[in-house]
């Protein structure tokens, strides 16, 4: 392999630790992410002769601080010649660098900050995850532009904004509480999950464009995981991200549409990657503090563990949409749970379920596209297509909008 | 004499490959795994990512307690295990240059006790 690749990928893994160091240390993002860059540029060119450093993360801090360090005494020095201003740089402080101790535990509350700031509540959710990909993983601003499809200059002002919006961001850097602790990872587990979804739940055409989001989510989720290893939020977050992300090589057929659990070849299914999900999972469970994220993660265990789509144990799926919804009574949860009941006790009693639900999903597709189904079912011909006429009228996609004018015309024939 | 081969992975290089390179390097290892097999003794196991990791710890004094994670910070991770006789130091020497990578660092040590398959 290319050496400079064996660097890229060394540089992308401790990249989230250095550049959280460094923003404690000078008080900005523009200042770290350059000294960033400066200490790799140096590792690459004293690592090959002097040898890896046993301590490579405070390596790159100490590196990336000199830098910074070097460079604003040489702007203090010019700036003495030509008018004499006397400089605040400390002395003292460019020495200890080559000493800096590196603290564990201040470290991962470091990155938990840098991640916590870049969920901004003045930032749209889009930037805060732009700033995250960008400052935090290191992604290219033309994969991040690719990734929202903006153009890379629109993305690249999106960022500019956003870091401007939060420099002042009081965010303090004192260890954080306990309490506060949670609260910045409740917050940032959030913005992962987001994130993932946002790669995730994409359109056909778009999913090789967004599939580099669900890997930083994921990658992300684990070095989080890696600092905080007993948080079990975390554990279920991530599992529930490997749950979805190891159906990626079955979710498109030929014609690249996407296919269903219930069409999905499951032998394409990741089986590693699953095991590694229900392991986590476990995990969790033993903590006895269920989390929505660690629910969810068990919910797609139910469809991981069935051979076939007809094995599932859709009970089971119920049990836990109940016990989701007493986190969150979303409509859209218990429109899903509806989908358990058509499948355990049959489309009338989950029509029923979706009566209760009708006026708060008035204008969601999905509700009435479920219930064109389920009237489908019911030889009811007249009802089911009014309720496709409607979902048709709410913006479906052309694959969807396909879909359900095949079924339409398969009504018309019924009456 | 029994050698183990313990590898120890280098973190994000093996997921930062093409499909192709990562082909290329289990290639390595399956035709270690068919040299492996031929010998009749063996163990060959890859480790799950430490995340899923929990460590069992005890004192003298009270019930053992069970964390989660790794037990320490560990700088580079155990990720598998082979196993089997080889004729000398030099000839497992030259196994670990067979699959050797900038993926994972390899630990070439002979096994004083094993149960087992590898017992037989």
């Amino acid at each position: 392999m290319d050496p400079s690749r064996w660097f890229e990928a060394h540089f992308h893994h401790v990249r989230p630790r250095v550049i959280a160091a460094l923003s404690r240390r000078f008080g900005d993002l523009d200042i770290a992410e350059e000294a960033f860059a400066t200490a790799c540029m140096k590792a690459v060119a004293s690592w090959p002769d002097q040898g890896r450093p046993d301590e490579p993360v405070a390596w790159l801090i100490r590196a990336g601080s000199n830098a910074v360090l070097d460079a604003k005494r040489r702007e203090a020095t010019a700036g003495k010649y030509r008018d004499s201003v006397i400089t605040d740089i400390d002395e003292g402080r460019q020495i200890d660098t080559d000493k800096l101790n590196i603290d564990s535990d201040e470290l991962r509350d470091d990155v938990l900050r840098l991640l916590f700031v870049c969920c901004h509540r003045d930032l749209s959710v889009e930037n805060q995850l732009a700033l995250a990909l960008k400052v935090v993983a290191g992604m290219r601003v033309a994969e991040i532009a690719a990734a929202f499809l903006v153009k890379e200059k629109a993305m690249e002002r999106r960022i500019t904004r956003a870091k401007k919006v939060v420099r002042d961001a009081a965010v303090p850097f004192e260890t954080p509480s306990p309490a506060e602790r949670l609260q910045r990872l409740k917050s940032v587990s959030l913005m992962l999950y987001l994130l993932f979804n946002e790669g995730w739940y994409a359109s056909a055409g778009e999913t090789a464009l967004k599939q580099p989001l669900c890997e930083e989510a994921i990658r992300l989720a684990r070095e989080l995981l890696h600092l905080f290893p007993a948080i079990s939020e975390l554990m279920g977050l991530l599992a529930l991200m490997l749950f979805h992300y190891a159906k990626r090589k079955a979710r498109l057929d030929d014609k690249q549409q996407l296919l269903s659990l219930d069409e999905q070849n499951r032998q394409l299914w990741d089986r590693a990657q699953i095991g590694e999900a229900q392991s986590l999972m476990q995990k969790a469970q033993r903590h006895r503090t269920p989390s929505p994220y660690q629910i969810q993660a068990a919910i797609a265990a139910v469809h991981a563990s069935a051979a076939h789509s007809r094995d599932t144990d859709w009970a089971e799926i119920r049990r836990l949409y109940d016990a989701l919804l007493g986190f969150e009574p979303s409509p859209v949860i218990a429109l899903n749970r509806a989908v358990a009941t058509s499948r355990i006790d049959g489309p009338a009693a989950a029509l029923l379920e979706l009566d209760t639900l009708a006026a708060r999903l008035v204008d969601y597709r999905w509700f009435h596209s479920l219930t064109a189904g389920l009237l489908s079912e019911l030889s009811r011909p007249e009802e089911a297509i009014a309720a496709f006429d409607r979902a048709l009228a709410l913006g479906p996609t052309e694959p969807e909008r396909q879909h359900m004018l095949g079924k339409i015309e398969e009504l018309k024939k019924m009456r | 004499m029994l050698y183990s081969f313990l590898i120890y992975e280098v973190p994000e290089v093996f997921e930062s490959y093409s499909d192709e390179e990562k082909e290329q390097v289990m290639q390595k290892h399956r035709d270690l795994q068919a040299i492996a097999e031929s010998k009749s003794t063996l163990c060959v196991a890859q480790l799950m990512p430490t995340s899923t990791a929990v460590t069992v710890r005890a004192d003298h004094k009270s019930k053992p307690i069970t964390l989660d994670g790794p037990f320490a910070e560990t700088k580079e991770l155990f990720m598998g295990i082979y196993a089997f006789d080889c004729g000398s130091l030099d000839e497992a020497i030259a196994y670990a240059e067979e699959i050797s990578d900038p993926c994972h660092t390899i630990e070439v040590r002979p096994v004083k006790w094993a149960g087992g398959a590898l017992a037989s």
